[in-house]
């Protein structure tokens, strides 16, 4: 086909539009073969759920369950009607409803990577456990950031009394942004904290199911298990309506098998397992699936979160949550890195940009180094404008006549130049040429001129953000009503 | 034969080890002997290679549970009290966290560089620690945890062997994703490991000073 008439029927019927690319690496008959692989691990080999509430749900709706092991055999029945009950679609909604992230397949929406416990300070240099500060700062910077669409629990306040730390950064989560915040609740106890500090954080004073401004990443425990307490906790919120994304983060070679296909096993056998249990708990609840899992690195022991691995199993397992047609979190930017360096975006970029291409909702990994252990504001900037990058390849290729602007070139002709063609102007206005807002480019003076490495760059914004960067307020009163919940959770605690 | 035998271990060759630990034995080299200069030497090596990158974290537990095996033939030619070597350690995940992952990897290598372990499991309370600790009497007591909100209960647990004056009598070992060596010190624990293979080289490294006689 020439392509460059403006006659459809002599340029072989293509009409024009937007060419956007997709990355996919399972045919169909491959996944069927994941998802019976995945129900033969389920009803062969089982999950063990101990809580009782959960074991009785099960029995009743056909599972066998192990009184003694309390291993539960799903059969097949089980797990596919949950699959056609979990909802399609999921809003997470935020403070500031212009800031709301639908997860309907159309876009990724970039988080922050997590959960650390360290921070590299972004002033002082220093490696530290991170503090309440620190969380309060990370949302800020991304608050202002377009390219991070939802709020993580990124870091632990670990200067805050250890049993109100899920409150506290709750706290900090929502002071610092009025973008959706994801974050982690493992005691039930805490259930009528949380969800008072959302109704108090809520514009009117109450808690709205169907707009939650809050949603929980909930982690069963590989190989095949779950935690009594964080599960009870996991379904008190579903109860209230609140959204759970599922991250059951096997480690392959350790926690998983070693190979990518039989990690990709089990992680979809461990979501599917979580999945039936939220659905016969509370039938519809928003749940988010996880196509991600780690590697561990054999010479050390350590968890991996990058190299192209991760990449393999990210693809397979955003695929199969695809599939099955689940809003689906996956990762890209982390890096196993513990410097800003090269590794950093060959780890970050690649990974990110595949995840991307391949139709994630949701993009975790932005602003840590050290296999999400270690937060670094700069890097939130930097991974911004990877995320920019990812949103251009996304954005497509506009392929019509109007684009090939078959007519400028004639009007140029040989020789001559596009630079004062109005349509030149015109396009470079409307986002056809990406310009980067941190990275480099142009002369080698002007670079020189400048002075400031990229690091430097990245740390300047992050103090221009958390200077002039104002998030969206609690509504009157909700701050001081907030910790007002969580001294009375400090006193139940004492009381105890 | 003892050459042999080392690079058998090294190797992670089960039935050899056994066979010419059996053999050894049978000439009437000693218990004592087999260990100290071909077994224990054997998992220096198989150490030494892992901190280098040479040697993969399957392969080391493949040589320590080998000379797991070798060590349960020596016993009962062992004398009172010799044990397997190193001394013993207890080692748990603390209370209200069920990873034990890294916690069991290190019991693993642990026992290969040839400690005899106590493994107390996942969700390990402050007074079951106390327990063990007076049950077992180890050189080294090992607390590991992966949530940040379980930390403060290895802090309990080095305070409940204080009250129940046992405090001097064990140096306490804590590692897990969110331990520094900042927060060890903080907490007065002796020792920590960044992974497990640092883990173990700490454990040796305490055993060692303990064993030096202290200036009076």
């Amino acid at each position: 086909m020439s392509g460059i008439s403006g006659n459809a029927a002599r340029s072989g019927g293509y009409v024009g539009g937007v060419l956007r690319p997709h990355l996919s690496m399972l045919d169909a008959a491959a996944i069927e073969y994941v998802h019976e692989q995945s129900l033969r691990l389920l009803a062969e080999v089982g999950v063990r759920v101990p809580l009782a509430r959960a074991q009785t749900l099960l029995k009743d709706a056909g599972a066998v369950v192990d009184d003694e092991t309390q291993i539960v055999r799903f059969p097949r029945d089980l797990i596919e009607s949950a699959i056609a009950r979990a909802p399609k679609t999921v809003l997470l909604a935020a403070r500031d409803p212009q800031k709301d992230a639908l997860l309907d397949h159309t876009r990724s929406f970039a988080t922050h990577d997590g959960m650390g416990a360290m921070c590299l300070d972004h002033r002082s240099g220093e490696r530290r456990p991170s503090t309440a500060r620190d969380l309060l700062e990370a949302m800020t910077v991304a608050d202002a950031l377009d390219e991070i669409g939802v709020l993580w629990y990124t870091a632990y306040p670990c200067d805050e009394e250890p049993r109100l730390q899920s409150l506290r950064g709750l706290q900090s989560m929502l002071a610092g942004s009025g973008k959706h915040v994801q974050g982690e609740v493992t005691d039930p106890a805490h259930v009528p904290y949380v969800m008072d500090i959302l109704a108090a954080a809520n514009p009117g004073g109450v808690w709205q199911a169907e707009r939650p401004i809050f949603s929980i990443v909930y982690c069963p425990v590989s190989p095949l298990q779950h935690d009594a307490e964080s599960l009870e906790a996991a379904i008190l919120l579903a109860e209230q309506g609140v959204p759970i994304t599922v991250y059951s983060l096997a480690i392959a070679g350790a926690t998983a098998p070693i190979t990518q296909a039989g990690t990709t096993v089990q992680t979809n056998a461990e979501e599917l397992a979580a999945f039936a249990i939220l659905q016969l708990a509370v039938p519809g609840c928003p749940l988010v699936y996880v196509g991600n899992a780690g590697i561990m690195d054999m010479r050390t022991s350590t968890y991996t979160s990058a190299g192209p691995e991760e990449i393999l199993l990210n693809l397979a397992l955003t695929e199969m949550g695809r599939h099955y047609g689940f809003p689906v979190l996956s990762c890209g930017l982390s890096s196993d890195a513990k410097e800003l360096c090269v590794q950093v975006g060959s780890d970050g970029g690649p990974m990110a940009f595949c995840t991307i291409l391949a139709g994630a909702d949701l993009l975790t990994g932005a602003g840590m180094l050290d296999s999400a252990q270690l937060l670094y504001l700069p890097k939130l900037v930097l991974d911004a404008e990877l995320v920019r990058q990812g949103q251009r390849l996304t954005a497509g290729l506009a392929l019509d006549d109007e684009h090939v602007m078959l007519d400028v070139t004639r009007r140029v002709g040989p020789g001559g130049h596009f630079l004062a063609a109005r349509e030149t102007r015109r396009f470079l206005r409307n986002g056809e040429l990406q310009l980067p807002h941190v990275f480099v480019r142009g002369s080698y003076d002007g670079w020189l001129a400048d002075g400031r490495s990229e690091s430097q760059r990245a740390t300047e914004k992050v103090d221009e953000i958390l200077a002039t960067h104002h998030p969206l307020p609690l509504p009157d009163g909700a701050a001081q009503r907030i910790e007002e919940i969580i001294a009375a959770a400090g006193e139940e605690k004492t009381a105890e | 034969m003892k050459e042999q035998l080392t690079e058998a271990l090294i190797a992670g060759n089960t039935d050899t080890v056994n066979a010419l630990t059996q053999a050894l034995l049978a000439s009437g080299t000693s218990a004592r002997e087999i260990l100290d200069e071909a077994l224990l030497p054997g998992m220096e090596v198989v150490g030494a290679r892992m901190r280098s990158g040479e040697c993969f974290i399957p392969e080391v537990l493949l040589s320590a549970r080998t000379m797991q095996g070798a060590l349960e033939i020596l016993k009962p030619h062992l004398g009172a009290g010799e044990g397997a070597g190193l001394g013993t350690i207890v080692i748990g995940t603390v209370e209200g966290d069920l990873h034990d992952i890294g916690k069991n990897l290190v019991g693993m290598l642990l026992q290969g560089a040839g400690f005899a372990v106590v493994n107390l499991g996942t969700g390990v309370s402050a007074q079951q620690f106390v327990a063990a600790v007076r049950q077992h009497s180890p050189a080294i007591l090992g607390m590991s945890a992966l949530l940040t909100t379980t930390l403060p209960h290895m802090a309990e647990t080095i305070a409940a062997l204080q009250e129940a004056g046992l405090r001097d009598q064990v140096k306490v070992l804590i590692g897990g994703a969110p331990v520094t060596q900042a927060f060890a010190d903080e907490l007065g624990a002796d020792g920590y490991g960044a992974n497990a293979g640092m883990a173990v080289d700490r454990a040796k490294t305490l055993v060692a000073q303990a064993a030096t006689p202290q200036a009076i």
